[in-house]
């Protein structure tokens, strides 16, 4: 931090004084006047302070100025490795978002009714008060389950706290509008394929490819993702060295990106379809043999014969009545086809030159009249018809373009798919992730230096000593480990048995029946991974009053009606929720319909934090300053769950410890200087720039063919699943689906239908192929201005980007008679929206891509019929939140469902010109900084 | 042909998108308004006019604006019920707090009964020290002053629309409804309303009460068993259950369990 004291006008006076004199001339001596004193006048105190900001969920580090108490400029931090002193719009706006009028500072309870931007101010005692008043009676009258907790999406402050808010009451349900939508089946498959790191660049996940010393990337994949709009200043930064390095990029999106401008090929699939192309190109590398054949046959299951009964890979003692594994009870051996005798043969864990088979991947054998095939057979077969011709055809590509592109992602010297969050907001949300890691995988693409799917940092996961094994429940695992229900993939039966029998049995059981109790559970089990509830289950729920009704409703995020699919589906059921409490800094349309009471939080300039790092670097966000009475995330929470306590007597419903999450500013202080290495939080800000980064040596970071290493029980270490090897053919989703293995574990989920352990093509339910009515279909994707729905009230955001834009083709626009900006009305089974209509090249005829947008503008003062700003421009009111869901994971479908569009007005209420948004220009600047509320 | 094949043949050659300079992007009017950038139209929010409206579309105004709040349904419609004869504010608001609902609403009596007359649910009427009606006619003629003092008392009684949503909803014929929907689920709703009439009962001795009913085993929502707590709010949808630091039967609630025994 450094400090300068300035004065201005001394620095100057001398030079501006004579100019004046001279350019006011001798002829006129009374033109000066005397005023009040300039604020040049005034001394100016300024400093510099390291911070994170949090405008998406990638963080980049930033130093911010301050002046007199008032941050006045933002800019990158250099010394970060990716963002490299890049800051985006997101980051850059933060200064309208900080010092809003829109600020919420004080605690607010609604006034008037729901739909009245009416509110009263009250004092925070009051505030907690009335929110543990409204949730201890409504569990009182109607019990535990009564009570629901959500949170925002990707960067959302409030992810671990909302998770862990109502087990601590003893309720099931949470959700979060991403979640299924968004991440959560990337991450998952990856712990469910191979016990590692997914392709998600935005997460985070992926850092190999963005190292900055000895990087081997040469090609990579975009698929579904957009980082130069999405996380523009880091991964986006990433991408563009990358590219300036010569590294070849295939771009797989509906949309003509900034990333798919820049691209080798570009592949501008039709929305939903992804599962084709991913098995196009299975067959093409199947049938050309581009595979890596030692990793394929090795370190993959694809060779394991599959019982066609149970559809699991046959265990060598099923067919070997006399065989006996030298390998432990937790590593099989299975069976496959040996490629010298064409026979059967036990496959017995090793590495591949201790191998005693060499497995054919693909193979189909009769063994006592039962026909078994490998899973690479089934694969295969799965994927014959996906021809370049049939999947150009139905995905709307190019033969020649596809074959193009996968001749460069298999010839590259190394290669890696990111794959983005496109894919989780379709049907296919578990297929895709299947089928993009099932490529790397066959490639050889893991854990080699320059491909996305790497393991780093210092965990056991990283450099493993004994055999990986894989924590399911929560982040890591942590509620098995909390609360004693999940088995830990790897793990021997014995073991895992032993594990959970040093739980307290009440507190098993009582986590227990949340996890069987949870909301949509039994047919989407992909949920317990997060413990998040499926969303629209709970809207049933919340509607019928069945099988319970929540209905007391804390989130902790900005606008779900901007955010959740089909919008109106929501705003139907407020009606049965009996009371609503928000957290966010500002009131949001969800907040004007919705909140009966909202708490004030902090900004990221006001919030301390450790936020996700880049590559080996962890950073700081830091309380550069502080104004009102808000408050940091997990307080509000805390405090009244302590409030709770006291009405109930000192005791809680649910588990403990129940909330994760701090009640007072002086604990979020001292966690995050622990996290930074600092023995206090005195000591890191006043010696920030020796703790900040904080810095982990690259060779303790990087590590690659962990799978190999040799570990404790003298096998190499392969992969945490239960057979060891990555598991391209997905078992684990079968036991999921039959019993809620492993996280029920030692209870059982009642059964579903079987989930498919392959990238299996679905054609979206609503298709344009055949849909006469609505003949368009939509996605959507980010514009670089927003992170979901912040910054509509930014006011150079807005001036940017004034509008919801729908971006059309050209000839499909001129057929519909839609000149370029004309205002169009956007229609779905769900419901009818407005945008401008950007007219492009870049997308295809019957493709329509659009943006989440809401008007915080509908509610200003100024206007004489307030509305809430959810319904003009929205898309989520568009979006289909009724089944066919995806099976694992209950994803709705945000992207691929068809629209049909026309020329319209504009709507009311709603701003366009530059000048409209004064009302949004930050005024707060003169708010005096305050101490901690708690 | 596919959309690939007409591009082509469009323009004579295989064109990647973005290949094609037709000038679009180049200058994309992000500066210029749009033709349809029109003014809006300063419509104003509905009211209710009897009137003019339906019968139909009135009671949809009356039932929307009773039930956008859950923790004040059950007391407005009790504030209509108790409108059917005129009643005076001060009286009509002490009725108010008598009820249970009371301590859970989340505006005071005066302006749930505001709430009301705006949502034509109930007519108000200004009385003078003589028990007479002051019209608007007076209160034009008159200073504010003047016009404040004239009023000595408020009345409020329930509109033709008003009383037709009261017999819709009686809590009588709300539980008969019920019954009709859901007859598999009669005896438990018959334990459950003797178990509370006893004494007002915690949610904890319903859940344990009927932790192993049937028809909580039987039956399945969402492949879930139904939760004890869907009878406690069924019950109390309908009138016939609330909450008086327990679960107690309302006065229509004793009726509806006696007739229910009688059978």
């Amino acid at each position: 931090m450094q400090e300068r004291n300035l004065t201005r006008r001394s620095f100057v006076q001398a030079a501006t004084l004579a100019g004046a004199a001279a350019a006011i001339g001798v002829s006129m001596p009374n033109a000066l006047v005397e005023t009040e004193p300039a604020y040049a006048d005034e001394p100016v105190e300024t400093k510099v302070v390291k911070t994170s900001c949090h405008g998406c969920i990638q963080m980049c580090p930033v130093r911010a100025y301050i002046e007199n108490g008032v941050v006045v400029k933002l800019e990158g931090n250099p010394d970060a490795p990716v963002s490299r002193g890049s800051l985006c719009l997101k980051g850059l706006n933060q200064l309208h978002t900080m010092y809003s009028p829109r600020r919420v500072l004080h605690p607010l309870k609604r006034a008037g009714q729901r739909g009245e931007n009416k509110w009263e101010v009250i004092s925070w005692d009051e505030a907690l008060d009335l929110a543990a008043e409204q949730i201890t009676s409504t569990i009182d009258k109607y019990g535990p389950y009564s009570f629901f907790a959500s949170v925002g999406g990707g960067g959302s402050y409030s992810f671990m706290e909302a998770m862990t808010l109502p087990m601590a009451f003893g309720s099931p349900t949470v959700f979060e509008p991403g979640c299924a939508q968004c991440y959560l089946p990337r991450y998952a498959m990856a712990k469910y394929m191979y016990g590692g790191n997914d392709q998600s660049v935005a997460d985070n996940a992926v850092q190999e490819i963005f190292k900055v010393e000895d990087n081997k990337a040469d090609t990579v994949v975009l698929w579904g993702a957009q980082p130069s709009v999405s996380q523009t200043a880091e991964s986006g930064r990433g991408m563009a060295e990358l590219r300036a390095q010569g590294v070849k990029t295939i771009v797989v999106d509906p949309n003509f990106s900034p990333d798919a401008q820049k691209a080798d090929v570009w592949l501008p699939v039709r929305p939903g379809t992804d599962t084709g192309l991913l098995l196009c190109w299975f067959r093409y590398i199947f049938e050309n043999k581009l595979y890596n054949e030692e990793f394929t046959k090795f370190w993959t299951n694809l060779p394991f014969l599959i019982d066609p009964d149970t559809k699991l890979p046959v265990k060598a003692e099923e067919l070997f009545e006399d065989f006996v594994s030298p390998t432990p009870e937790n590593t099989p051996a299975y069976v496959c086809v040996d490629a010298a005798s064409g026979e059967p043969k036990p496959f017995v864990f090793s590495l591949p030159e201790n191998a005693d088979v060499d497995p054919e991947i693909f193979a189909t054998v009769e063994i006592d009249g039962k026909q078994y095939k490998s899973a690479g057979q089934i694969y295969k077969e799965e994927a014959e018809p996906w021809t370049l011709e049939h999947t150009a055809e139905n995905c709307w590509l190019q033969a020649d373009k596809i074959e193009e592109a996968v001749k460069l992602y298999t010839g590259a010297s190394v290669a890696g798919i990111v794959n983005g969050v496109a894919s989780d907001m379709t049907e296919s949300a578990s297929q895709v992730p299947l089928g993009c890691m099932g490529l790397d995988a066959i490639m050889g693409y893991v854990d080699i230096p320059g491909c996305t799917m790497t393991q780093y940092g210092t965990g056991v996961v990283a450099n493993p000593t004994s055999r990986p094994v894989t924590y399911h429940n929560g982040f890591d695992g942590m509620f098995s480990d909390m609360y004693g229900c999940g088995a830990v993939v790897g793990l021997s039966d014995e073991e895992n048995a032993e594990r959970i029998a040093s739980f307290d049995p009440a507190v098993q059981e009582q986590f227990g029946r949340l996890l069987l109790d949870r909301l949509g559970m039994k047919d989407h089990k992909g949920l317990y991974t997060w413990c998040h509830s499926h969303i629209p289950t709970v809207r049933e729920a919340i509607a019928t009053g069945e099988p319970f009704k929540p209905r007391v409703w804390f989130d902790m995020s900005g606008n779900k009606l901007a955010m959740l699919g089909n919008a109106k589906s929501w705003y139907d059921v407020f009606p049965e929720i009996d009371f609503i409490i928000g957290q966010y800094p500002m009131l949001t349309s969800f907040h004007v319909e919705a909140a009966d009471l909202v708490f004030p939080v902090r900004e990221w300039l006001e919030e301390p934090m450790v936020n996700m790092t880049q590559l080996n670097t962890s950073w700081l966000q830091n309380e550069c300053v502080h104004i009102g009475e808000t408050v940091s995330h997990s307080i509000p929470a805390a405090q009244v769950i302590a409030r709770c306590k006291e009405k109930w007597g000192g005791t809680m419903p649910g588990l403990t410890p129940g909330y994760i999450g701090s009640a007072t500013e002086a604990e979020v202080k001292e966690s995050v200087a622990a996290t930074l290495q600092a023995p206090s939080w005195e000591e890191l800000i006043n010696n920030t720039d020796k703790y900040v980064p904080c810095v982990i040596p690259p060779e303790d970071y990087w590590h690659y063919k962990q799978y190999e290493t040799i570990v404790d029980d003298g096998l190499p270490a392969g992969f945490g699943t239960e057979s060891r090897k990555f598991e391209v053919y997905c078992t684990l989703l079968l036991k999921m689906a039959r019993t809620g293995y492993p996280f029920c574990y030692p209870y059982e989920q009642e059964a579903c239908a079987d989930y498919s352990p392959i990238c299996t093509y679905i054609e979206p339910a609503e298709s344009p192929l055949d849909d006469d009515e609505y003949p368009f279909v939509l996605t959507s994707g980010r514009v670089p201005y927003f992170h979901h729905g912040t910054m509509r009230h930014a006011a150079f955001a807005r001036e940017l980007f004034p509008t919801a834009e729908i971006r059309i083709n050209t000839r499909t626009a001129a057929e519909l008679g839609i000149s370029h900006m004309d205002w169009v009305k956007v229609s779905s089974r769900r419901g009818e929206v407005h945008a401008r209509a950007y007219l492009t090249e870049g997308v295809a005829p019957r493709t329509v891509w659009m943006e989440r947008f809401w008007n915080p503008e509908c509610y200003d003062e100024s206007q004489p019929n307030k509305t809430a700003g959810w319904r003009e421009c929205n898309v989520n009111v568009l979006t289909k939140n009724d089944a066919p869901f995806n099976e694992v994971f209950g994803s709705y479908t945000n992207r691929g469902f068809t629209v049909k569009i026309e020329k319209s007005e504009k709507p009311s209420n709603v701003w366009v010109e530059p000048h409209e948004f004064e009302p949004f220009m930050p005024t707060l600047q003169s708010e005096p900084q305050t101490k901690d509320v708690f | 042909m596919n959309d690939w094949d007409l591009r082509n043949a469009e323009y004579g050659r295989d064109v990647s998108w973005g290949d094609a300079d037709d000038g679009i992007e180049s200058d994309n009017g992000m500066l210029d308004p749009a033709e349809t950038d029109l003014a809006s139209s300063e419509a104003t929010p509905e009211k209710p006019n009897a009137g003019a409206w339906s019968q139909e579309k009135c009671l949809d105004f009356l039932e929307r604006e009773v039930c956008r709040h859950p923790l004040n349904r059950e007391l407005l419609y009790k504030t209509l019920e108790l409108c059917l004869d005129p009643l005076e504010l001060s009286a009509l608001e002490q009725r108010m707090l008598s009820f249970p609902e009371a301590a859970q609403a989340t505006q005071d009596p005066y302006h749930l009964v505001c709430l009301l007359e705006d949502a034509g649910g109930l007519r108000r009427t200004e009385l003078d020290g003589e028990g007479r009606e002051v019209t608007d006619l007076q209160k034009r003629e008159s200073t504010e002053d003047e016009a404040d003092d004239l009023v000595a008392s408020v009345l409020f009684e329930t509109t033709e629309t008003g009383r037709t949503f009261v017999r819709q909803h009686d809590p009588r014929r709300r539980f008969a409804e019920l019954l009709d929907a859901e007859p598999v689920r009669k005896n438990c709703y018959i334990e459950l309303l003797g178990f509370c009439n006893e004494r007002p009962r915690p949610y904890t001795e319903i859940e344990t009460l009927l932790r192993s009913n049937a028809v909580l085993l039987s039956e399945k929502k969402s492949g879930l068993p139904l939760q004890p707590s869907v009878f406690v709010d069924k019950l109390e949808r309908a009138g016939i259950l609330e909450w008086r630091d327990g679960w107690s039967l309302s006065q229509e609630g004793r009726g509806c369990l006696d007739a229910l025994r009688g059978e």
